[in-house]
């Protein structure tokens, strides 16, 4: 699913972006600008420290008929320095189902004086398949306004034109890389075609104007200030002030929908599926001899999982209406392929011929993403899943773009997060489901032998469980022979590793945990000084990143799951040699985390490392974030100190 | 069969690959392509999604008649097949001159064999299509065969190692005329696997590629167009995207003029235009050889290609009255050049020649990142070709700068194991500009001193810092911070267990595979060197310090040396690290390999301090005044 919606962060070329500030002004009345945008009329109090200054932004939103719109966008933008030349650069989105009628831009010097204007024969026009598309229609216009004497100021004015009111609705925000001097939106539309919005994070209500022929909503703001992203904090749309504006009744490609409630667009969802999961008398055969026999419902799912997995691939495809409708189930099963919707279509299909029942649910997929405006039905969507209801109550989930993804699990980037379950007459929100620490675990059992020299032989046992296993499966699963060294190596990391040996043959089972037992040698694993050796006994590190320092922390950190790492290694030493120093026993506990670590000299001489850490939830509070570091870092610290081996 | 035995990490094997060329009557030139392949794993399906990219500006060729067919053994043992359907066939407009054509094959499985055929058709004849025999995956028959009008001469220029086994031309009666018939077969060609520190693989790729070298005419008079480098460089200074925006325009001279006014000295003439070029107008991102804009609008829309700024520079240069001349490369990732054809399409990108009393100066001024005299990594690929009406000479490129950082850090240890003190760095040539490109990239100059130029301190705070970036030496950045490091090292009983190598130290080998099939290329050489000095707490001793080490490898050319000396209280350690040459032949890769495992093992030595005396009841004092310092 495209689904495609640009954002203005998206025109600018705004990176992440949150919010701390002060609610905005109230509704302004009335803005008096020098529409030559000197250099000397900024507010330097607000463009302190800025690389740009947005000297004013009109969006307009224009409705003219259910498959009709215009957007009409005039950005000016003053640019200080070097580092601030890429906002001189606009990027105009277009496909199938928008159209760039006009783009202008001129280019100002710092008093003002129009330096050129830009002719048409310099805007780029690019296609913009994403790199795991085989084809979609996106493409980008590209306005490239520069000047050599700092400041200047560069203005682009552009007109697009929509073939529908699905897409194209503005999504406002009054948070961004650079400062805005003014920004105004409005958006108009016949009475028939009612317009919803939601505003968030401020009180910003909208001057409206009703005629006969059209509603019109003005928004608009003064001097808002810049922010700096708080790394690994949440999605910079959440922060963000922002007016998200949508459509009731709209119209795409020859159907007609309702996106004022979810029921209404889960409903316009589900009919773009209908019909389209006709099967081949083939296909209807082969998952029939495969259930034969076997009645639990959850089992046949598992069976026809497998087999879809088995005999499909991704790949991805959006034309047009092609954005939301899949491909129908004997294009699937006859090409071998199919994007999400297209093989969760084809799934559902299958499912539904050994009498199993299942649910699209249309999701906003990735690691951390905005959360779900659920009060605010919208389209934000880029992908499916399918949701079994089972008669004990505990519904499977399924992720049919998957080759390798044990069976009901969806990935860290579909987990935790509202979606809308699409049904002809219940279509509904629902929330997928979140896996614990104790599920996503990381176990490794090793037994090292030591020599004098600081050798090692070692064996290892990898265990990789839930989220953490499925970029390795998937990885090791699709790689070749070569491929799978080159992880082994670098997963590993040591210099001096050699004769490494690993079994791969766990990889195809789709199994809960994911064993990958091997053996390799590593010369001078330990350092050899005169009558000692050191021993860093913490094999390889497998830390959590940790946030950079920030004084004030303003945003919970999130991760991408809860996790435990858990670590027992067991070293042989070499004869002659014994404990002269090592780490005492650790326990850190904090509500973000636990980490225990204790080295254990066993009676026949060997030394045994024994560690885990524990991260119980995906997000960290901002109160705690001082506290997160600190525990991170102690354990990093922790982790460099070594054991000390003399000769006896 | 799902593995190939003589290569059993392969994904997938081309059985056949097919190239037929041939002129029609109408002057086009048709690539007709037929080609096999059978995957042998899930991994392989990659090679089952193709692309075929042309040149769409000015409808200069067309893809056509695209087909393609999967062959898989059903349950019953026999083969099926199941075509493509045309909807699953795509032509995508690039960026208005370049469009691809993609396809992917329906019903794949493990196994699986898969064949396509398509025709390009050119209207252009100047370049018969290039021929790759070699690719990621082993091919067990590549064949390109040509039929060529007799009055058509092309130069060929092949590449790689391996021998063809089939190479033959005869003479042929055709409807145009009399025409040579050439074939060219390789058989049982290996995978073509790109590995670190590597140029690029097409440096070694099994290809054949053609350029006109001249024609009769029907009365059979020869004309040569580019069977020489000099006949190359008239035709390319006639060009009207190249030679003819040399010599500077009016609007030019206005611009130079405005800029020099009121300098002088040639050496600050020289400085001003390329500061001019470098800050001043942007690129793109786009490299080319070849202008798209006349240099007066390059300067007033300031932003451009590789070779609008380059060239736009060349006739500013000229104006200026340097003797300036456009040099052309290739790019390290586009290939090795070879002076023997007088090729065009060896090149991708442009530099500009300045004479100076010294002879040729080299500048590439698309990046306000590069000091004057530095040259972008991608530039160094041991040569170009200078580019003038008479005498166009090839020269070498030599990288201009080495990768230098040079530090001194004075720094104590207290009894706790915490380190402290001054580090002061300065980073040189191409060190500095790998840090340049960081710093843009971060917005926070704390951020940056800690994680990018002093990255190997990962569990450091810095007390102070400071940060300064110049254009001395092509580019120096030279950054100072008091540092502060819990915990550094590890404290036991009356022992201290430090290592001193707290800058300079290798964590890991940078080769981790066991073979190596291709020379080891460095883009430039290396030295690092740093200094550090520590003074331990009072009251403890040397107790066990590690050798001074001296590890050499490949013939000498790289050097890493470790001195130490303790004296009193203070531990002095000197670190070198130098690698003189970029380029390293493949049999000499175990001994790099070996070099660093070592230095790394080197860099893991530590120093054992002990406990001589009870410490004093002060202590806690002399360490706060300590860390201030």
């Amino acid at each position: 699913m495209t689904g495609g919606t640009v954002w203005p962060g998206m025109l600018l070329g705004l990176g992440i972006l949150l919010l701390t500030m002060q609610p905005a002004s109230g509704q302004i009345e009335h803005v008096e600008l020098d529409e030559t945008f000197p250099a000397s009329a900024i507010d330097w109090e607000l463009a302190a420290g800025a690389d740009a200054v947005l000297r004013k932004e009109l969006e307009e939103y224009e409705v003219r008929s259910p498959r009709r719109a215009d957007l009409r966008v005039r950005r000016v933008v003053t640019v200080l320095n070097p580092e601030g030349r890429r906002h001189g650069e606009f990027y105009i989105f277009h496909d199938g189902l928008r159209q760039v009628r006009s783009v202008e831009g001129l280019v100002r010097d710092a008093q003002g004086e129009v330096v050129r204007r830009m002719s048409s024969s310099e805007l780029e026009d690019r296609s913009l398949i994403s790199h795991f598309s085989l084809y979609d229609e996106s493409r980008v216009k590209i306005a490239r306004l520069h000047h050599d004497t700092y400041p200047y100021t560069v203005e682009i004015a552009y007109e697009v034109r929509f073939n529908n009111i699905l897409v194209g609705w503005p999504r406002w925000y009054l948070r961004r890389n650079i400062p805005i001097e003014y920004a105004r939106l409005e958006v108009e539309s016949p009475p028939d075609l009612p317009v919803r919005y939601q505003v968030r994070g401020m009180d910003l209500q909208p001057i409206v104007s009703r005629s006969d022929r059209a509603h019109r909503f003005r928004w608009q703001a003064l001097d808002q200030p810049a922010l700096d992203p708080e790394p690994m904090g949440p999605h910079w749309t959440e922060q963000a002030v922002a007016v998200e504006t949508a459509p009731a009744a709209f119209s795409i490609e020859g159907t007609t929908g309702d996106l004022s409630t979810w029921e209404g667009f889960g409903r316009w969802y589900y009919s773009l599926g209908e019909g389209r999961r006709q099967l081949p008398e083939r296909a209807r055969e082969d998952v029939q001899r495969l259930v034969e026999g076997i009645d639990d419902a959850r089992e046949r799912a598992r069976l026809v999982y497998e087999y879809v997995q088995e005999r499909t691939r991704y790949v991805s495809i959006q034309l047009g209406l092609g954005g939301w409708q899949p491909f129908d189930a004997i294009y699937v099963h006859e090409r071998g392929y199919g994007d999400c919707k297209a093989l969760s279509n084809y799934l559902q299909a299958l499912l539904e011929e050994v009498g199993v029942a299942s649910y699209p649910v249309i999701i906003r997929r990735g690691m951390n993403e905005p959360e779900l405006q659920v009060d605010f039905p919208s389209n934000p969507f880029n992908h499916v899943l399918l949701k079994l209801p089972m008669e004990d109550g505990d519904p499977v989930w399924l992720e049919a773009t998957s080759q390798t993804l044990p069976f009901g699990h969806i990935g860290a980037d579909n987990e935790d997060r509202y979606a809308l379950l699409a049904d002809y007459e219940n279509s509904r929100i629902v929330r997928t489901p979140t896996t614990t620490a104790d599920q996503n675990r990381l176990e490794r059992h090793a037994t090292i032998h030591l020599t004098d020299t600081g050798h090692a032989d070692v064996s290892l046992d990898l265990r990789f469980a839930g989220n953490l296993q499925h970029r390795i499966r998937r990885t090791l699963y699709g790689g070749t022979g070569r491929d799978r060294d080159e992880w082994s190596r670098s997963y590993l990391g040591f210099s001096g590793l050699r004769n490494l040996e690993v079994a791969f043959d766990h990889l195809s089972d789709r199994g809960e945990t994911l064993r990958l037992p091997m053996s390799f040698t590593i010369d001078r694993r330990a350092t050899a000084t005169g009558t000692r050796l050191f021993l860093q006994p913490m094999l390889m590190a497998n830390n959590v990143r940790i946030p950079p320092p920030a004084e004030d922390r303003r945003h919970p950190v999130r991760l991408d799951y809860a996790r435990t790492y858990v670590d027992s290694l067991r070293y042989v030493l070499p004869e002659g040699y014994a404990v002269e120093a090592m780490p005492d026993p650790v326990l850190l506990d904090k509500p973000f985390g636990t980490y225990r670590a204790e080295l254990v000299v066993e009676e026949d001489g060997e030394l045994l490392y024994l560690r885990e850490l524990t991260i119980p939830e995906a997000t960290i509070p901002a109160e705690d974030f001082h506290d997160y570091r600190a525990f991170l870092n102690t354990i990093a610290a922790l982790e460099r100190d070594q054991v000390v081996l003399v000769r006896e | 069969m799902t593995e190939y035995e003589p290569d059993p990490d392969a994904e997938a094997i081309v059985l056949a690959d097919y190239g037929n060329v041939s002129f029609r009557s109408n002057g086009r030139l048709v690539l007709e392509r037929h080609t096999r392949v059978k995957l042998l794993s899930r991994s392989g399906f990659e090679h089952a999604t193709v692309d075929v990219p042309y040149v769409s500006e000015d409808r200069l060729q067309r893809v056509q008649r695209v087909r393609g067919r999967t062959y898989v053994l059903a349950e019953n043992g026999e083969v099926e097949e199941i075509d493509m359907e045309q909807d699953a066939v795509f032509d995508e407009d690039v960026d208005g001159r370049r469009s691809r054509v993609r396809f992917t094959l329906p019903a794949l499985q493990e196994g699986a064999v898969i064949e396509y055929r398509y025709r390009i058709e050119s209207r252009n004849f100047t370049f018969l299509p290039d021929w790759r025999f070699q690719r990621s995956i082993p091919t067990l028959h590549s064949e390109y065969r040509a039929l060529i009008p007799a009055a058509l001469h092309y130069t060929k220029w092949s590449t790689g190692m391996q021998e063809f086994d089939v190479q033959e031309s005869n003479q042929r009666h055709t409807a145009l005329g009399s025409a040579m018939n050439h074939r060219w077969v390789m058989k049982d060609i290996p995978a073509l696997r790109e590995e670190p520190y590597m140029t690029t693989p097409r440096n070694y790729q099994a290809s054949i590629r053609f350029q006109l070298r001249g024609f009769e005419d029907a009365r059979g008079a020869y004309t040569s167009i580019r069977s020489s480098w000099d006949e190359l460089a008239s035709e390319l200074m006639r060009h009207r995207n190249f030679g003819r925006y040399l010599s500077p325009s009016r609007a030019v001279r206005r611009h130079v003029d405005e800029l020099l006014e009121g300098v002088e000295a040639p050496g600050e003439r020289l400085e001003v235009l390329y500061d001019y070029a470098s800050a001043g107008l942007e690129w793109d991102g786009q490299r080319s050889m070849f202008a798209d804009e006349r240099p007066r609008d390059v300067l007033e829309r300031r932003t451009g290609n590789s070779a609008d700024i380059t060239l736009t520079f060349v006739a500013m240069l000229q104006a200026a009255g340097f003797v300036a001349h456009p040099v052309l490369i290739s790019t390290r990732s586009h290939g090795a050049t070879l002076p023997m054809y007088p090729m065009v399409t060896q090149f991708n990108d442009v530099l500009v020649a300045v004479e100076l009393n010294e002879g040729w100066m080299l500048l590439s001024p698309v990046s306000d990142l590069l000091p004057m005299g530095l040259l972008p990594p991608a530039a160094l690929n041991q040569q170009g070709w200078l580019v003038r009406e008479n005498e166009p000479e090839w020269i070498p490129i030599e990288p201009p700068g080495q990768s230098r950082v040079v530090s001194v850090s004075m720094l104590s240890i207290d009894e706790n194991g915490r380190l402290s003190g001054r580090v002061d760095q300065h980073d040189y040539e191409y060190a500095a500009l790998t840090l340049r490109v960081a710093r843009r990239s971060m917005d926070d100059d704390e951020n940056f001193v800690r994680e990018a130029v002093l990255s190997s301190l990962d569990g450091v705070t810095l007390a102070d810092w400071e940060i300064e970036e110049n254009d001395e030496d092509m580019g120096a950045i030279a950054a100072t911070a008091t540092i502060e490091w819990d915990h550094y090292a590890q404290t036991a009983g009356d022992f201290i267990y430090l290592n001193p190598h707290v800058l300079g130290r290798f964590e890991s080998n940078p080769f981790t595979r066991e073979e190596r099939t291709f020379p080891v290329d460095y883009t430039f050489p290396r030295s690092n060197s740093h200094t550090i000095q520590i003074q331990i707490p009072e009251g403890y001793e040397f107790y066990e310090v590690p050798d001074n080490t001296r590890i050499v490898g490949a013939d000498d050319s790289m050097l890493y040396q470790r001195l130490l000396d303790t004296r009193g209280n203070i531990l002095q350690m000197r670190l070198q690290f130098v690698r003189n040459e970029t380029r390293f032949d493949a049999l000499a890769y175990d001994a790099i390999r070996q070099f660093y495992d070592e230095v790394v093992a080197a860099g893991a030595e530590q120093i054992v301090l002990r406990r001589i005396e009870e410490p004093r009841a002060d202590d806690d004092e002399d360490e706060n005044s300590e860390g201030g310092r």
